[in-house]
């Protein structure tokens, strides 16, 4: 709560973050039901979300997670399940598939959290494509056919719209309050335990912290998170399969975009997915269509390139960059005073 | 169940298993050396697979004969990987590392799309085309020939690193870089080899896999994630582990296939390394 | 510390705003209005990805079909081939603008609305996939574009209810009908008992669940025993312990829901082991151009669905046309899926004509009263006409077997140009 008085406190310097807010609370109404437009913005929101949930367990808490999209298809499924089989709004369904999305996290987290870094890693792909599998024999679920959101728009009860406005909101509201949430434990001192975790892990241990709690609570919100985009993103796509939702690649972008604007930032991820999906989505169209795969080409390239030169991602590129002139600048003044 | 179908399915486990753990050792070399999980191990593989197709189509090289040329193109490859990419990401952190060899993945991948088309290749009529058949049971002789390849291939590896000096060296590295330096080992220059022999094994698998599977861009991922789960159960940084990893895999994955249920044979096989991974991390024979 | 954080932030985060903003929009004003003089029909295919092949293949089709149109061929018997460009409409010309969807159904429906908003279409065709030209359409039939689907084969797609949405292709109720069909005329033929006992190997995505599935219900409704259904991977790098399985349960005959690649390393693997059941078959996948380049003569007595069998060029001369046609630009014949994006633009081209405008609302009542006959037609089809769902009403597979190197059409027995041969030889004794 004292976060949240100090963050109004420091009204004027917020300005730079409420001012683009504003900025985006708008745009629909510049660029009218532009749905390519519209629909960039919304994956960027997206990503910017899953993103978040991902910046949270392996950015703060350091447990290299590579099934975020895995908890982002169970939100998907269980919500629109849900509503095919007993009418349940999304809206309640959204609550119901984050705490099993959390449920799941938490037994997974808790028989693989003593794995190390790169292990931890590759037994996440391992459970995801477990995972791909048995959704894709379910039939239960669909299997193989997928599921399809049926079309009782517009409503607000069903979550669906045939303009992409409303779906803009919503997705910005989830890439803000994922925003918020990694915010919030940046300054907490639940962040300052991930942060003492992700650095030296026995370290942390034997200073008294509960690693495998904090390791769980970070692991569990995540997975919440994502369920939480996963859910509307069926209603938004319409149409959900195990092939196209629990592709590894997702969960590759999703790090990629993070490592690209920063791992372990508040910012980073809405950087890194503000730049590179446009950047994308813009090199699909001037090149992928067709010359066949030159965008995705370019796009390994510019990965390496930032993972080669600037590791530590562009946020903090930028933001060292600005400090370095500011300094100059400062001293030259001082200078030219003397 | 006839005996007979089980032991065929075994043979098949066997039989592509040695694949899988040709394909494994050189992963597990580099990440038990270097800690270097190497995602874009499998679009060497592919790479590879096309250079033998390449030989085959314009020179009209059978792979068999073009595998050392190969091999020793793969050598240069990887060092040429190192020196120039991944030297930078030694002492990374993992995500690092990951995802610049994902990058690398994605790259490769790719542009072998754009180059090759993504039309699957096959070579036909070569040396090994056909099929060895003993009582009720067959092998292809391309895959039993692979499995020759794979222990030859693994034998001159595994004698390499125990009798060598270079291969103590790695062995040393492995175990404790700061102590290997200190006895006077270039570190840098053992990654290099060690990263250009983690390339030659795919390179021998890539070459291999040409004579009975298709090639195209996309074929790296299935292998990789098997590979993954061979050295997991196997073992980083161990050649025996490797090949013993690679052929449990691949009996798993042939009878959790033709016996229990086929939908769900790499299900089998990822329930093992998840279970390997929990209980035993360092694999049957890790040492590091 | 934090004052200089949020600025930065800020700065960057409003920057690249309005650069993503200002960068799609400068996109669109550049796009200079459309000459009346054409007709624009967007395209939306996988031109890369996995599906590429496909895409490109098809393309290549359209392609040839678009020129037709727009050009003067006064001796082929095609819609609108004797005329340039589309009469009714003072000779305007199809104009081609092309999307690709990756091959996903996320980017089909990015490209669709691409090609609506961006490109100002008046007419969609494609997707090729299935589950593609799902939310592809729903695009279309937000915007009230009319979208024609000649290639895909989910029958949900015409149980939407959509107004905008027409498929000129057949089903696979049809086609896994046809399938049916042939192996009871079969056993009426060669003697009750030839096939009692079915196999199925099932590729796990959307299509071939599907057709799995349908198969499996018009066998068992005809009477068939199932004894063993395979459901696999695409992206498996070997099929051994499904093809092992399935000798295991020996049935009478196989159907492979298969696409190309993994139906070549099915055959591969059945020669491997040296197994056949008496009779296999897949779909129109099996007779793709690849597997027969690539599988060679392993392929022979496998049996595929075509809809446009390459043998009745010998008896029908508007196909033996086009195929030159296209061997002449292309150098290779159209197959299965070709033919049918070829027939689906001089249907659009059609369409449009009747409509004589390019009023959305008029070529979507024109494409209800679509009536082209099967001498119009490079297909079998009796003629192109739709039922109340907007689907294609008198669609027909042909079987094909592939003989001494060819693919011979054997049924219906009446337009065979070879004899069924059953069982399949063993692999050694050919």
């Amino acid at each position: 709560m004292k976060i949240g008085i100090d963050f109004f406190k420091e009204d004027r310097k917020k300005i730079w973050i409420l001012l683009p807010l504003l900025a985006l609370l708008v745009v629909p109404y510049i660029v009218g039901d532009e749905p390519y437009l519209l629909h960039v913005f919304i994956i960027v929101f997206v990503y910017i979300a899953l993103g978040q949930s991902w910046n949270l367990v392996s950015g703060y808490a350091g447990q290299l997670c590579f099934a975020t999209h895995i908890f982002f298809t169970y939100g998907a499924y269980t919500s629109l399940m849900l509503l095919l089989r007993i009418d349940l709004t999304p809206w309640v369904g959204l609550f119901v598939g984050m705490p099993i999305s959390a449920g799941i996290a938490y037994l997974l987290g808790s028989r693989l959290f003593h794995l190390k870094g790169r292990y931890f890693a590759v037994a996440t792909i391992a459970f995801a494509e477990i995972m791909r599998l048995v959704f894709l024999n379910w039939r239960f679920v669909g299997a193989a056919y997928g599921l399809s959101v049926p079309l009782k728009g517009p409503s607000l009860y069903y979550v669906i719209w045939t303009s992409k406005v409303p779906y803009f909101y919503i997705f910005l509201a989830l890439a803000i309050i994922s925003t918020l949430i990694v915010y919030v434990v940046d300054r907490s001192k639940a962040g300052m335990y991930f942060r003492s975790i992700k650095q030296d892990e026995n370290g942390a241990q034997h200073k008294g912290i509960d690693t495998s709690y904090f390791k769980l609570l970070a692991f569990m919100i995540s997975a919440a998170m994502a369920a939480a985009v996963g859910t509307f993103y069926a209603q938004y796509v319409l149409y959900i399969d195990p092939r196209t939702l629990m592709d590894l690649l997702i969960s590759a972008k999703i790090v990629m975009i993070v490592l690209f604007g920063s791992i372990g930032t508040v910012y980073g991820p809405v950087l890194g997915a503000a730049i590179l999906i446009p950047l994308g989505e813009y090199m699909r169209i001037k090149l992928g269509g067709g010359s066949q795969g030159w965008d995705y080409v370019l796009y390994g390239l510019i990965i390496l390139l930032i993972v080669y030169y600037r590791p530590q991602g562009v946020y903090i590129m930028i933001k060292n960059q600005i400090e370095s002139i500011r300094r100059r600048t400062k001293n030259v003044l001082k200078m030219s005073r003397n | 169940m006839d005996s007979a179908y089980v032991l065929q399915a075994l043979i098949n486990g066997i039989m592509i298993g040695g694949v899988y753990a040709l394909i494994a050792v050189g992963l597990s070399i580099v990440w038990g050396v270097m800690g270097i999980v190497n995602f874009a191990h499998g679009d060497w593989l592919m790479l590879s697979a096309y250079f033998s197709w390449i030989f085959y189509m314009y020179a009209g090289l059978d792979p068999l004969i073009s595998l050392p040329l190969v091999v020793a193109i793969f050598i240069l490859f990887g060092f040429a990987n190192y020196k120039f990419i991944m030297k930078r990401f030694i002492d990374a952190p993992i995500v690092i590392s990951i995802v610049a060899t994902f990058s690398i993945s994605l790259i490769m991948r790719f542009g072998a799309f754009i180059i090759f088309k993504p039309d699957y290749r096959l070579i036909k009529d070569h040396v090994l085309e056909g099929v060895y058949r003993f009582g009720e049971f067959q092998v292809s002789r391309a895959k039993f020939a692979t499995f020759l390849i794979m222990i030859a291939a693994l034998l001159l590896l595994f004698s390499f690193l125990k009798y060598t000096k270079t291969g103590k060296a790695i062995r040393a590295t492995a175990q404790d870089r700061d102590v290997a330096k200190s006895l006077g080992v270039n570190v840098d220059r053992i990654f290099l080899i060690t990263w250009g022999i983690g390339l030659a094994c795919v390179a021998v698998a890539g070459t291999m896999i040409s004579t009975f599977f298709y090639v195209f861009p996309m074929m790296g991922i299935s292998f990789l994630l098997l590979a993954f789960a061979s050295v997991a159960l196997g073992g980083f940084g161990s050649v025996h582990g490797a090949v013993f990893g690679g052929i449990v895999i691949g009996i798993v994955q042939q009878l959790g296939g033709a016996l229990v249920y086929p939908a769900f044979k790499d299900v089998f096989v990822f329930v093992i390394f998840i279970l390997m991974l929990m209980f035993k991390p360092k694999g049957l024979f890790g040492k590091y | 510390m934090k004052r200089k954080l949020s600025k930065t932030t800020g700065t960057m985060v409003a920057l690249l705003m309005l650069v993503a903003m200002l960068g799609c929009i400068s996109e669109e004003e550049k796009e200079t209005p459309a000459p009346t003089a054409t007709v624009k029909v967007g395209c939306v295919y996988p031109l890369t990805g996995n599906m590429a092949s496909r895409g490109v293949a098809s393309r290549q089709a359209v392609e040839l079909a678009a020129d037709i149109v727009n050009n003067k061929y006064p001796d082929l018997n095609l819609p609108l081939a004797a005329s340039e460009g589309l009469p009714n409409l003072g000779g305007a010309k199809i104009e081609l603008v092309w999307a690709d969807t990756r091959g996903t159904a996320e980017e089909g429906r990015s490209a669709t609305e691409y090609l609506i908003i961006n490109e100002e279409v008046d007419v969609l065709m494609g997707c090729y996939q299935s589950a593609v030209t799902e939310t592809a359409s729903v695009a279309a039939e937000h915007y009230k574009v009319p979208f024609l689907n000649p290639d895909s084969a989910a029958a949900s797609l015409t149980e939407r209810g959509f107004e905008y949405f027409w498929r000129s292709s057949p089903i696979v109720t049809t086609w896994t009908q046809n399938i049916i069909d042939f192996y009871k005329d079969v056993n009426i033929k060669y003697g009750a008992g030839t096939l009692q006992t079915l196999g199925i190997f099932n590729e796990d995505s959307l299509w071939g669940m599907e057709a799995s599935d349908w198969v499996l219900q018009k066998a068992q409704a005809a009477g068939f025993i199932l004894v063993e259904r395979i459901t696999y991977s695409r992206d498996s790098a070997d099929l051994s312990a499904e093809v092992l399985r399935m000798e295991q349960a020996d049935p009478d005959w196989v159907f492979m829901g298969s696409y190309v690649s993994d139906s070549i390393l099915y055959i591969k693997t059945m020669k491997e082991y040296g197994w056949l059941p008496k009779a296999a078959i897949g779909s129109e996948n099996m007779a793709a151009n690849e597997v027969v380049s690539t599988a060679g003569e392993d392929l022979e007595y496998f049996l595929a669905l075509c809809l446009f069998p390459q043998d009745i060029a010998s008896v029908r001369e508007l196909t033996a046309e086009i195929n030159d046609m296209a061997m002449e630009k292309y150098g290779t014949v159209f197959d299965d899926p070709a033919a049918r994006a070829f027939t689906g633009l001089l249907l659009i081209a059609d369409a449009v004509n009747r409509a004589g405008s390019k009023d959305k609302e008029a070529i979507n009542a024109a494409f209800a009263t679509t009536n082209i006959p099967g001498e119009q037609l490079i297909l079998l089809w009796e003629n192109i006409s739709f039922d109340e769902k907007h689907q294609l009403k008198a669609g027909r597979y042909a079987i094909q077997q592939y003989l001494n190197g060819e693919w011979k059409t054997v049924w219906p027995w009446d337009s065979a140009t070879a004899t069924f041969v059953i069982p399949m030889p063993e692999w050694d004794e050919r």
